[in-house]
C-alpha cells in the first residue's frame, strides 16, 4: 500500500459519500431481512450455527447413537468410528452426550429469552410510555439488577433451593432482563414522539391500544436484536454453573460434560474438546446473528 | 474533578447497596426450613438456634429484623460457618487473596491489552491484521473460559511442560522472598492469561468499534488539517473519545469478571475462593455464600462508581452538568 | 525547520494550482466520479470563492490536496496540485504532514463538532502550534494559543483558554477554530462553509474577522461555500462548480453582473432579495445530478433553460472557454446569456461587496 497515505488511513473511517444521495439506503421490506442477513458471511454463519444447535436440540432422540447416561462402550475410548467423539471414564457416548447437551441448552435459552423478554419489554415499555416518575422508579430498579452479580446469585440459590432446571432459568432470567429494558425502553421513547403514534393518541385511542398496535410491534425488533446477544451470555453462564456441577443433575449440559472432563484432562482430552466446541459454536451463532440483525435493522453495535 | 459530582455518584451508591442487603435478606427467609436454617445450619443444637435467632432478632416482626440483618451485615458480621466454626468473615478473607491476585491481574492485563488490540485494528481497518484481530476477539469472546482453561492446560502446559499445572506455589518450594514471587508469577500467568482472553475480547472488540467512530469524527478531521501524526491523532484524540464506553464496560464487568475467576480457579486448581465457595453449597454454609455474595456485590458496586468517577475525567461535560 | 518552499508568494501569483484533478468514490451504487477535471489556482494575498450546491465537489477537491480524504473509498485518478513547487498529491505522507496545518489550514464547517469535547480549548491550538515546531516549550504554546485567541477577539481569553468546547458558544468557537488555522502563519487558509452553521448575526462577524485575518496575513484564502451572498461579501474571485466540474470563472463584479453559465445564472436568482419576501425566490428546477447516473453531454442540461431540447447539449461536454477577460465559462451557448444577462443585471440586488479585497 505505497501509495496511500497513513493520515488518509485515519480519515479512512469517515467513509463519507461524496454525494448526500449515492449513501441513501432505506430500510429494506421485512420480508428481504432473512436474505440480507445471509448475505453477509457473518450473518450467514450466524444464522446456520443457531440452526444447526436448534435442529440438533430438537432431534436429539434421533440423532444421538444412545442414551447418554447408560455406558455404550469401553470407558476412556478416544474417537473412532464406533463412538465420533469417544466414551467418558463410565463408557458412556460423548456425541450422545454432546447431542442431548444441546437440547438443555436450547430449553435453557428459549425459557429465560421468554422470561427476559417479557419482563424486559414489560419494564421497557411502561417506563418509556409513561414516563416521569414511573420511569424513574423503574429506572433505578434496572440499574440495580444491572449491578447484581448474577452468577453468584446463582449460586446462593442453588445452594438454597437446591439444583434444578427450573430454578436456574428463574433465577437466570430475573438477572438478566435489565439491559433488554433499557433498549426497549430508548426504542419506546423515540418511538411515541413519532407523528404516526401522535395521530393515534390525537384520534383517541386508548394509551393500551397505542402501545400494543402502534409502538411494539416497531420496538420489538429492537429487543430481539438485542435478545440473541444476551442469551449468548446466559449460555455461557449456564455453562459455567454446569462446569461446577450445579446443574440440573438429572440431565445432561455441555458445561456439566466440562466438568466431568477436568479430571481426566491428561488421559482423555476428546472429554472436554467436544463439549467446548459445542458450547463455542453455538455462542459464537448468537454472537453473530445479533450482530448481522444489528447492521441489517441500522441499529449501532 | 468537582466535589459535587463525586458527592452525588456517592448519594447514588446508597440505594444500590441497600437493594443488595434486602435480596440477601429475601433469599434467606425464602429458602426451605426459613431463615434460622439458613442461617445456623440443620444441626439441631437448640442453644445455637437460641443464640442465632437473639442474635438476628428472627423473633422480631420482619421489619426489625432487616434492621437488625442490615446492621450486622454492614458492621461486617455476616455470622459463622456452622462448618468451620469461625465468624464467616475470616474463611473468606483468607482465601480472597488468592482470588484477587488472579482477578486483578486478569483486569489490568485485558484493558490494557484489549484497548491497545482494539485501536491497532481500528488504525487499518479492514485490513489483514483489522481481521485477524476482530476473528480472534469473536472466537474468544464466545469460548467459554473453563474450556480455554483445558485446551491452555493440555496445550501449554500439560504437552510443553512450559507452565506449572496446578496451584498457586511449587509443594516444598521456596517460601518467602523474591524466588517465592516468581514462583508465584509463573503460576499465574496460565490461569491469568485464560482469565484475561474473554475481557480482552469485549474490550478490544468496543475499543474497535469506539475508535472507527472517532476516526469518522469532525474533530478527528481537524486534528489530522493541524498536521498532527497519526499517532497521535489515533492516541490523544480518538481513543481518548472512544475509551467513554469501554470504561463503562471494564467498570461493569467485575461480576463476570469474578464468575470467571471462580471457573478459571477450578481448573487450574488456584486455592482462591472457589473451593470454599463450591464446599459451601455442598453442605448449605449460608453465612459463608452470603458473605461471598454480598462482597462480590459491593465490588461491583465500587467498580461502578469508579467507572463513573473516571467517566467524568474523560468528559468534561458530564463533569461540568 | 523553516523551509517554506520559497516563502510566501508576492502578491498576484498563484500560491496554489489545482490541475485537472480528478477524484473517485467508490459507492454501493458504483463509482462515482465526485471531481471530474477541476482545475483553479488562487494567489498571495487574494480570496477566491468557491461557489456550487451541496455534493458537487467543492470541499472534496481541498480534502484532496490535503490528503484528508477517506482512503478506502476515495482515490485521487489524476491531477496536481502544486504549492510553490511541489505537487501535494504526490508528496510522501510525513512531507504531506507538514504542510497541513503549516503552509496550509482549514476551517471547517461545523464548528460544534471540529473541536475535541474532552480537551481544551488552549491545548488544542497549542498542539498545533507544537506539531510544527518540536523546540517549542509547552508553555510558551499555551501563552502563544492564548494570545491568538485574543488576536481573535476572544473576550477574556487567557481564563476562557482554559475551558472546553462545550462551554463555548458556537461563534466563539469558530473563532477558536481560526485562531487554530492562522497560528503557523499559512500561505493558504482554506474556509469551508465556515458560517454555514452559524447563527445570522454570528456569520457577519466571522466573516469580518476572516477578512481582518486576510488583510493582516496576506495568506491566500479558499472560501468554500454555496451561499453567493458570502461571496459576494467576501471573494475576489470566484470558481463555480457544477457535477465536480468547474462551469464558470471570473472576478466577483463579472460573474455577478455578466454570468455566462445558466448555473450561475440560476444561482444569483435563487438569492435572498431585500425587497423580495422568501416565498418568490426562485429556485433552480430539478435536483442535483446523482453523479453515479450522470446525465449525457453537459450535466446541467437536465435543469437548464437554455437547453431547449437542442442536440449538443445531450451530446456533448462542454468544455471551459474564454468568454472574456479573465473570465471563462463551460456552456455551448454561453453566447446567448449575454443578451437575458444584460436584462437580468437590473434585477439582481446582490452587489458584490466592498470589502478591501474586493475589486474597484
Amino acid at each position: 500500500m505505497a501509495g496511500s497515505t497513513p493520515a488518509s488511513a485515519i480519515a479512512d473511517a469517515t467513509d463519507v459519500a461524496p454525494v448526500g444521495r449515492v449513501g441513501a439506503l432505506g430500510r429494506a421490506p421485512r420480508r428481504r431481512l432473512l436474505r440480507r442477513i445471509l448475505q453477509t458471511p457473518a450473518g450467514a454463519a450466524g444464522v446456520s450455527l443457531t440452526l444447526l444447535v436448534i435442529v440438533v436440540g430438537l432431534l436429539a432422540d434421533l440423532l444421538a447413537p444412545t442414551d447418554p447416561l447408560v455406558p455404550a462402550g469401553p470407558p476412556l475410548a478416544p474417537p473412532s468410528p464406533a463412538h465420533l467423539m469417544g466414551t467418558d471414564a463410565l463408557g458412556r457416548d460423548l456425541l450422545s452426550g454432546v447431542v442431548y447437551g444441546a437440547r438443555t441448552s436450547l430449553v435453557v435459552v428459549f425459557a429465560t429469552g421468554a422470561l427476559v423478554l417479557l419482563i424486559g419489554v414489560t419494564v421497557g415499555t411502561v417506563s418509556g410510555y409513561r414516563g416521569g416518575r414511573v420511569d424513574d422508579a423503574l429506572m433505578r430498579v434496572t440499574e440495580f439488577f444491572q449491578v447484581l452479580p448474577r452468577f453468584f446469585l446463582a449460586i446462593m440459590a442453588i445452594a438454597l433451593f437446591g439444583p434444578g432446571l427450573d430454578l436456574l432459568v428463574l433465577v437466570l432470567g430475573l438477572t438478566s432482563w435489565a439491559t433488554l429494558a433499557r433498549v426497549v425502553r430508548a426504542e419506546v421513547l423515540s418511538l411515541s414522539q413519532r407523528e404516526f403514534v401522535e395521530a393515534a393518541r390525537a384520534s383517541g385511542a386508548s394509551d393500551t391500544r397505542i402501545v400494543v398496535l402502534e409502538i411494539l410491534p416497531n420496538a420489538l425488533p429492537a429487543a430481539v436484536v438485542y435478545l440473541g446477544l444476551l442469551l449468548a451470555q446466559v449460555l455461557l453462564l449456564e455453562a459455567s454453573l454446569g462446569f461446577l456441577g450445579l446443574g440440573d443433575p438429572n440431565l445432561v449440559s455441555w458445561g456439566y460434560l466440562a466438568g466431568q472432563a477436568q479430571r481426566f484432562l491428561r488421559v482423555a482430552w476428546w472429554l472436554s474438546f467436544f463439549p467446548g466446541v459445542a458450547i463455542a459454536f453455538a455462542v459464537l451463532g448468537l454472537n453473530l446473528l445479533g450482530d448481522a440483525l444489528t447492521d441489517v435493522l441500522g441499529g449501532r453495535r | 474533578m468537582t466535589g459535587r459530582y463525586v458527592g452525588r455518584r456517592l448519594l447514588q451508591v446508597l440505594p444500590t447497596v441497600a437493594g443488595i442487603v434486602l435480596v440477601g435478606f429475601l433469599l434467606i427467609h425464602l429458602a426451605p426450613g426459613g431463615p434460622i436454617i439458613a442461617l445456623a445450619g440443620d444441626s439441631g443444637d437448640e442453644e445455637y438456634y437460641a443464640f442465632m435467632t437473639a442474635k438476628f432478632g428472627l423473633d422480631r416482626p420482619l421489619p426489625e429484623q432487616l434492621a437488625t440483618y442490615a446492621g450486622n451485615v454492614l458492621r461486617g458480621d455476616l455470622g459463622v460457618s456452622y462448618i468451620q466454626g469461625r465468624p464467616a468473615i475470616d474463611v473468606i478473607a483468607e482465601r480472597l487473596p488468592a482470588t484477587l491476585l488472579l482477578a486483578g491481574t486478569a483486569l489490568v492485563g485485558s484493558s490494557v491489552a484489549g484497548v491497545a488490540l482494539g485501536a491497532w485494528a481500528a488504525a487499518r481497518a479492514h485490513s489483514i491484521r483489522d481481521l485477524a484481530v476482530t476473528s480472534a476477539a469473536l472466537v474468544l469472546y464466545a469460548a467459554p473460559v473453563f474450556w480455554l482453561g483445558q485446551l491452555a492446560l493440555l496445550t501449554l502446559a500439560l504437552r510443553t511442560g512450559l507452565f506449572p499445572v496446578q496451584g498457586m506455589t511449587t509443594a516444598g518450594g521456596p517460601e518467602t522472598g523474591l524466588a517465592w514471587a516468581l514462583d508465584v508469577a509463573r503460576h499465574l500467568a496460565l490461569p491469568a492469561l485464560v482469565l484475561a482472553s474473554q475481557e480482552v475480547a469485549a474490550v478490544a472488540r468496543l475499543t474497535r468499534a469506539g475508535v472507527l467512530e472517532e476516526l469518522a469524527a469532525d474533530h478527528v478531521r481537524t486534528a489530522l488539517a493541524k498536521g498532527l501524526s497519526d499517532r497521535r491523532v489515533l492516541v490523544r484524540h480518538a481513543l481518548r473519545r472512544a475509551l467513554l464506553p469501554v470504561v463503562t464496560v471494564i467498570g461493569s464487568r467485575p461480576g463476570h469478571l469474578l464468575a470467571g475467576t471462580i471457573v478459571v480457579e477450578v481448573v487450574f486448581g488456584w486455592p482462591g475462593l472457589s473451593r470454599l465457595l463450591l464446599t459451601s453449597v455442598q453442605t448449605r454454609d449460608t453465612p459463608i455464600l452470603l458473605g461471598i455474595f454480598l462482597l462480590v456485590a459491593a465490588t461491583v458496586v465500587l467498580a461502578n462508581l469508579v467507572t463513573d468517577l473516571v467517566y467524568g475525567w474523560l468528559d468534561p461535560r458530564i463533569r461540568y452538568r | 525547520m523553516t523551509d517554506r518552499g520559497g516563502g510566501s508568494a508576492p502578491a498576484g501569483q498563484p500560491v496554489l494550482r489545482i490541475r485537472d484533478l480528478v477524484v473517485e468514490f467508490d459507492t454501493p451504487d458504483g463509482v462515482v466520479r465526485a471531481v471530474d477535471g477541476v482545475s483553479y489556482d488562487v494567489a498571495a494575498g487574494e480570496t477566491l470563492g468557491v461557489v456550487g450546491e451541496s455534493g458537487c465537489g467543492k470541499t472534496v477537491t481541498v480534502l484532496a490536496v490535503l490528503g484528508l480524504l477517506p482512503r478506502r473509498s476515495a482515490r485521487v485518478v489524476r491531477g496536481e496540485a502544486l504549492l510553490g513547487g511541489m505537487d501535494l498529491l504526490r508528496l510522501p505522507p510525513r512531507r504531506l504532514r507538514a504542510v497541513r496545518g503549516k503552509r496550509v489550514a482549514m476551517v471547517f464547517q461545523n464548528p460544534m463538532t471540529s473541536l475535541h469535547p474532552a480537551l481544551t480549548v488552549r491545548h488544542q491550538i497549542a498542539e498545533a502550534l507544537r506539531a510544527h515546531d518540536r523546540g517549542l516549550p509547552r508553555h510558551a504554546a499555551r501563552r502563544r494559543a492564548v494570545e491568538l485567541l485574543d488576536a481573535v477577539g476572544v473576550a477574556d481569553a487567557a481564563r476562557r483558554a482554559r475551558g472546553y468546547p462545550h462551554q463555548w458558544s458556537g461563534g466563539m468557537r469558530q473563532r477558536a477554530m481560526i485562531a487554530m488555522a492562522i497560528a503557523n502563519e499559512p500561505d493558504l487558509l482554506i474556509a469551508d462553509e465556515p458560517t454555514t452553521a452559524l447563527d445570522v448575526t454570528i456569520q457577519a462577524q466571522v466573516l469580518d474577522l476572516l477578512r481582518e485575518v486576510r488583510g493582516r496575513t496576506g495568506a491566500a484564502t479558499i472560501l468554500i461555500t454555496h451561499d453567493l451572498g458570502v461571496i459576494a461579501e467576501m471573494a475576489d474571485r470566484v470558481v463555480v462548480v457544477y457535477a465536480g466540474r468547474v462551469v464558470e470563472t471570473g472576478d466577483v463584479h463579472t460573474i455577478f453582473h455578466a454570468p455566462r453559465h445558466p448555473y450561475t445564472l440560476g444561482l444569483l436568482a435563487a438569492l435572498p432579495r431585500l425587497d423580495t419576501d422568501r416565498q418568490s425566490l426562485a429556485a433552480i428546477p430539478g435536483q442535483p445530478p446523482d453523479l453515479v447516473r450522470r446525465p449525457s453531454g453537459c450535466a446541467f442540461h437536465p435543469r437548464c433553460g437554455l437547453h431547449r431540447g437542442r442536440n449538443r447539449c445531450v451530446a456533448q461536454s462542454p468544455d471551459l472557454a474564454t468568454v472574456g477577460p479573465g473570465h471563462r465559462a463551460a456552456c455551448h451557448y454561453a453566447d446567448e446569456l449575454a443578451a437575458e444577462t444584460a436584462r437580468a443585471a437590473g434585477m439582481s440586488a446582490a452587489e458584490p461587496g466592498d470589502g478591501p479585497g474586493a475589486p474597484a
